[in-house]
């Protein structure tokens, strides 16, 4: 084998000089946001402009798509055993989940479906999305490559042909993200939503990126403005390494409701739940967030703060939940990582009357 | 993705969707996963980085009728956190912790059948390793106090989670006692969590409904993989006809060809049990890419036999031979849907039979227009038209399995494989047509004594081939 030396020889430079790159900093092609198409439609302030505006998407999206391709991303909107069957977790390279995957598109067909998520969500929400995306890229490459992880691992799937009048969920999945928001003419229902990330902070072409400390801030803010006596009251038994309600474990929700009635926080500490809780239900459509903001807002006096394993936001175990009539946010500081940091996040928002649109 | 095997995985709604209820959840499919890839792994590559969520603990129990044995494996640092107990590990477990440890178990796990309550003892606890991350493992052994005959085991289990209340207790039950974690050997039963605090498993599995579940599988399996309805195609094709030397000869009587039919399917059903029991039993895991191609290389071997006899009298060979390499294929299948590992050779039987049964329904879909065919002048024609074809379609397989490449032949293979029944309808036109023409040809021509009918046809065979055959002869 004359090639052996010469190759290994090559490999060994490439590898000394992609080290040298790294050593440096993070150049734009190891990490990059992806990028979408621009939308047509911009809806005036009704919710009814996000049906129209995520339906133009699809249908842009759909179009681009060959036929088997097609088939792939549609599922009967009744299929439920389909639409529950999600997962955070990385599920390797070569598996899938449901719908097409970037992996599988042409860069223009890429930012169709990135133009979907982009109508989907609201423009936080949209840079959130495109963050925890990139990260798998961090990931894979700390891993050394070829692992579950990475930007192209993430999939799109309607349930239901996306249309303005009939019920469709818009299911966008991959490692640390679930997007499940459920169309019914003028109703929209973002839940469930999971986020996390791993690593908390990285950079993307020269810029620092951190895309749930939104969420991180809210919830610590919250925990911090509490009295000690709240604090104590707040704490909910047990140590939780996780969240609870996640992938498969919709409708489980634990009864009943621990922690400190938000209602009686001072006007600074609710403030800042709605602060909190905005960094979750704002990641969808301005339009959406805005009208369900509202709703929970009005459950302030039935809804709950709990949290357990620490109070600090730097600390392993860290768990801090948000309990309402509707309302369930869990997050959670995850000790384990595939980046080497030390810890990095968990997080889900579901209502508990209406995931997947169901009244 | 061409192979039969794999496209229960995409392709249609109908099966995706059956296949969603036979499957557990996601996340414990994804344990099971990681455990079983640690299994295979262990200590090869550093810790997997996908093993970055907090480990499961993985309850493994071989379950009979009245005693269950297996273990209880916990990772380190959920159940330190959850014992404050100490787990260093290099030292493994003192005997201190070790007494501490059982007592933190016997306080959290409880099993009782419909007749009272089971008795659980617990082994010396271990450090080990799943997933690439560390473990105790504690062998468990639970007994029936009273004598049961058929009975359901209830078992509550909040190790870990009675702390940490995010944990997860994945239930599986083994085929054998040794309660190790791997992935061919174990299935999932179910899972305690916050939400779920009990779990029934049945003692013995019920027969019944479950047997003709597996019947039903081994049908479809063979109905809906169109490399298996050729390759058996391909067999029958020559099997009204005697083989010569190096080309295919007269016709045989009906009652031999019948005969030679049923051994045809018989051998190959033999075959595949064999490799099916193995398999399945022995727990071993081939497949992939390489047991893919070989099969579809065994449906172009049939069709060359089919073609010119490759052996003398060698269907049944092929048959038995191919039996083999195909039931290894099916062997991962049957612990996927299978309905508990425990009943693996009921399961067997079932599938078996199932499989049996299909190939019966096909035999009788392909045959009686082979019989008519094979009475008349055109059915070398037919059978060399046929076999090319099979030929193309099962080289056509062998180069996309091997080199994962679509070949431009994918549509219309596709376009076949959703309704095979079309292929047999067609051969029963042609033999129809066959039919009518010779009637008309035979009023029209000369009066013959007898039918050139199956039983008045010359056994070609008898007069040994010669290389210089003239270009009209039969092969």
């Amino acid at each position: 084998m004359r090639i052996h030396p010469a190759f290994t020889a090559g490999a060994l430079a490439s590898a000394l000089l992609l080290t040298a790159c790294t050593g440096s900093q993070d150049s734009g092609a190891e990490a990059e946001l992806p990028s979408s198409l621009p939308n047509t439609v911009s809806g005036g302030p009704t919710v009814s402009g996000a049906t129209e505006a995520v339906v133009a998407a699809a249908d842009v999206f759909l179009e681009s798509l060959s036929q088997e391709q097609r088939e792939r991303a549609l599922y009967d909107r009744d299929d439920t055993d389909a639409l529950q069957d999600w997962t955070n977790l990385p599920v390797g390279r070569d598996a899938d989940r449901n719908g097409v995957g970037l992996r599988d598109l042409s860069e223009d067909q890429r930012a169709a479906a990135m133009g979907v998520a982009d109508a989907v969500l609201s423009d936080d929400g949209f840079d959130e999305m495109r963050a925890v995306i990139a990260a798998g890229d961090v990931l894979d490459r700390r891993g050394g490559g070829d692992t579950s992880f990475g930007s192209d691992l993430f999939f799109f799937a309607f349930f239901g042909e996306p249309s303005t009048t009939e019920r469709f969920t818009v299911q966008i999945g991959g490692h640390h993200l679930a997007v499940h928001t459920t169309y019914d003419g003028d109703r929209v229902m973002p839940t469930p939503a999971f986020s996390g990330v791993d690593p908390r902070a990285f950079e993307v072409s020269g810029s620092r990126v951190e895309p749930l400390r939104d969420e991180a801030d809210g919830v610590f803010d919250v925990l911090g403005a509490l009295s000690d006596e709240q604090r104590d009251r707040a704490r909910i038994d047990g140590q939780f390494a996780e969240i609870l309600v996640g992938p498969g474990e919709d409708g489980a929700f634990p009864t009943p409701a621990e922690g400190v009635r938000v209602s009686d926080l001072s006007a600074e500490g609710r403030e800042l739940v709605t602060t909190a809780i905005r960094a979750w239900v704002g990641d969808s459509d301005e339009r959406v967030a805005e009208a369900l903001m509202a709703e929970y807002e009005a459950d302030y006096d039935e809804t709950y703060v709990g949290w357990a394993g620490s109070t600090d936001r730097d600390e392993p175990g860290a768990y801090v939940r948000f309990d309402g009539p509707r309302l369930w946010i869990e997050f959670s500081n995850q000790s384990q990582t595939g980046s080497g940091d030390s810890l990095h996040y968990h997080s889900v928002y579901r209502d508990k009357q209406r995931d997947y649109g169901r009244a | 993705m061409n192979s039969r095997h794999s496209r229960h995985s995409r392709n249609s709604r109908h099966s995706r969707n059956t296949r969603t209820r036979h499957r557990p959840p996601l996340p414990a499919r994804v344990l099971l996963c990681l455990l079983a890839a640690a299994a295979l792994l262990v200590g090869a590559a550093p810790a997997p980085a996908s093993a970055h969520t907090p480990g499961a603990t993985a309850l493994v129990l071989g379950v009979g009728p009245d005693r269950a044995d297996g273990a209880l494996h916990m990772p380190v640092d959920q159940l330190e956190q959850a014992s404050g107990l100490s787990f260093p590990e290099p030292s493994g477990t003192t005997p201190e912790a070790a007494s501490r440890l059982t007592e933190y178990i016997q306080d959290r796990m409880r099993a009782r059948g419909t007749q009272g309550p089971w008795h659980i003892t617990t082994g010396t606890p271990r450090t080990s390793e799943l997933g690439g991350e560390p473990y105790v493992t504690v062998p468990l052994t639970l007994l029936a106090l009273m004598p049961v005959d058929r009975d359901t085991l209830t078992l509550n289990c909040d190790v870990v989670l009675r702390e940490v209340v995010s944990h997860d207790v994945h239930v599986y039950r083994s085929s054998t006692s040794d309660g190790a974690v791997e992935a061919s050997r174990i299935q999932l039963a179910g899972t305690f969590n916050y939400a779920n605090e009990t779990l029934t498993l049945p003692v013995e599995t019920e027969s019944g409904q479950g047997f003709a579940d597996t019947v039903t599988m081994g049908m479809v399996h063979v109905l809906e993989g169109l490399d298996h309805l050729l390759f058996l195609a391909m067999l029958l094709l020559p099997a009204p006809l005697v083989a010569g030397a190096r080309r295919w000869g007269g016709t045989r009587r009906a009652r031999s060809a019948l005969a030679r039919t049923l051994q045809v399917v018989t051998a190959f059903t033999v075959g595949h049990s064999v490799s099916l029991a193995v398999v399945t039993l022995s727990g071993a895991s081939p497949g992939g890419r390489l047991l893919e191609t070989v099969i579809a290389l065994s449906v172009a071997a049939s069709a060359v036999h089919a073609l010119r006899p490759l052996v003398r009298g060698g269907e049944v060979l092929l048959a038995g031979s191919f039996g083999l390499v195909h039931g290894m294929a099916f062997a991962g299948l049957l612990r996927e849907f299978g309905g508990g590992v425990g009943g693996a050779v009921r399961d067997l039987v079932a599938f078996n039979l199932g499989v049996e049964l299909a190939q019966l329904l096909v035999v009788a879909a392909v045959v009686p227009s082979l019989f008519v065919l094979s009475a008349g002048p055109r059915y070398h024609l037919v059978r060399r038209v046929a076999a090319t074809a099979g030929l193309v379609a099962a080289l056509a397989w062998a180069v996309e399995r091997a080199t994962g490449l679509t070949t431009p032949l994918r549509p219309a293979l596709d376009a076949v494989s959703a309704a095979p029944e079309t292929l047999a309808l067609a051969l029963a036109v042609v033999a129809a047509l066959d039919l009518l023409l010779r009637r008309r040809t035979r009023a029209g021509g000369p009066r013959r004594p007898a039918a050139p009918s199956v039983s008045a046809s010359p056994v070609v065979s008898s007069t040994p081939a010669s290389l210089n055959r003239s270009p009209a002869d039969a092969s």
